[in-house]
């Protein structure tokens, strides 16, 4: 390998947008490419070296048996985490690190290495990408007290296995609350009841019997009642109706109630 | 062997005509033993008894086998022309016998004490059990 071999190499190095740093055994940093300056904000990579590595970021596992570089070095491995860290600057970012020991050509383990990742944008991404699934998830489970005694859970869109989990732990939730005797599903927004939606109608009617609660189907369309029958699932003794007024008469009845008109 | 001390006392009281039954503790074999007895007991002493309510809203934790136990309790009572209502069962309790796919159709479950003792005293005869 010739001078402009390790030229190139040492360019390649510092032009990974990666921050890559080489410790020895006391942690005393070896070497830093550009990209490791610019992280831990010091002007120019040769500040860095010398110096101990959890002087300039700092994250709980530093100076502990967990830190990644200290358990590469002790066994060879690749050890990798992901946390908060804290660079001398004072800068808090989330950061991935991958450690490895790094090898002499006697095969003896002189140190560490470190790529670091700042995956901050990445975690922030994750957490409104969780928020927003929460939100949506409480908005497609409104349970609503439609009387006393008489709850309503409208159905709008798909049901999977989550999302039936979902409205059977809010209808449940709200049956102790308000100790109701009716809840209506309305399904009448689903787009489609195959046999797995159908099982996770029938489990969650089930759950509300469980708590003394009538569950009552409403908005099953003529497409739908003829899925049904045809798939030959055994929708057993849960009460249907076509339409959510039909339903509401039913609730009422149950609960000894009766709508009359004014004279 | 017959240790008294590991039996559970099992609560029970009376609301007019009808005995209501707190289940609590951690339900075992003796504990369901004692019920059974007990039950029994004031059952065969009072004659003129509609009712009996179990009361499980101290429950947090179940499995198919004290379910079916408890079931089991339970028919025999309504055998004997006594209605039988389950109340005060927790969300998470129902998820997990829902999850143990349990039969529970031939069980009049409540959702509170007002709602067992009106159906208790109806007329209603369309009683499951």
């Amino acid at each position: 390998m010739n001078n402009h071999d390790f030229e190139l190499q040492g360019q390649i190095l510092n032009q990974i947008p990666t921050t890559v740093i080489a410790v020895d055994k006391d942690f005393k940093i070896i070497y830093a490419n550009i990209a490791a300056a610019k992280m831990t904000g010091v002007k120019s990579q040769e500040d860095l070296l010398g110096k101990h590595c959890y002087d300039f970021s700092h994250n709980k596992q530093c100076r502990t048996p967990e830190c990644c570089v200290f358990k590469a070095m002790e066994d060879g491995k690749m050890h990798s985490t992901r946390g908060q860290t804290s660079f001398s600057d004072g800068s808090i970012v989330y950061i991935e690190q991958s450690s490895a020991a790094l090898i002499d050509n006697n095969g003896n383990i002189i140190g560490g290495l470190e790529f670091v990742l700042d995956v901050t944008q990445r975690v922030l991404d994750e957490e409104r990408l969780a928020e927003q699934s929460y939100t949506i998830r409480e908005m497609s489970t409104p349970t609503i007290k439609l009387w006393e005694g008489v709850l309503l859970l409208p159905v709008v869109g798909v049901i999977d296995s989550d999302r039936a989990q979902h409205m059977m732990d809010s209808m449940l939730n709200k049956i102790l609350e308000t100790s109701s005797r009716v809840i209506i599903l309305d399904i009448h927004g689903v787009a489609s009841v195959d046999t797995a939606v159908a099982n996770h109608i029938i489990k969650i009617t089930k759950a509300t019997r469980l708590m003394g609660c009538e569950c009552l189907l409403s908005g099953i369309s003529a497409s739908v009642a003829q899925t049904i029958v045809q798939l030959g699932i055994e929708m057993g003794s849960i009460k249907t109706t076509s339409t959510l007024s039909d339903a509401l008469e039913e609730a009422l009845a149950i609960i000894n109630l009766e709508v009359i008109s004014k004279k | 062997m017959n240790n008294h001390l590991d039996e559970q006392v099992v609560y029970g009281s009376f609301i007019g005509n009808c005995y209501i039954l707190n289940i609590q503790g951690e339900i075992d074999e003796v504990y369901l033993k004692q019920l059974y007895a007990e039950t029994f007991f004031i059952i065969e002493h009072n004659v003129d008894l509609k009712g009996t309510i179990f009361d499980f809203s101290n429950i947090s934790t179940f499995d198919s086998n004290i379910f079916i136990s408890l079931r089991n309790i339970s028919k025999t009572i309504s055998l004997m022309g006594i209605k039988v209502i389950w109340i005060g069962l927790k969300p998470g309790v129902v998820s997990t016998l829902v999850d143990l796919n349990v039969k529970s159709d031939d069980i009049r479950i409540a959702v509170n004490l007002q709602h067992s003792l009106s159906l208790i005293n109806s007329k209603e005869s369309d009683f499951l059990l």
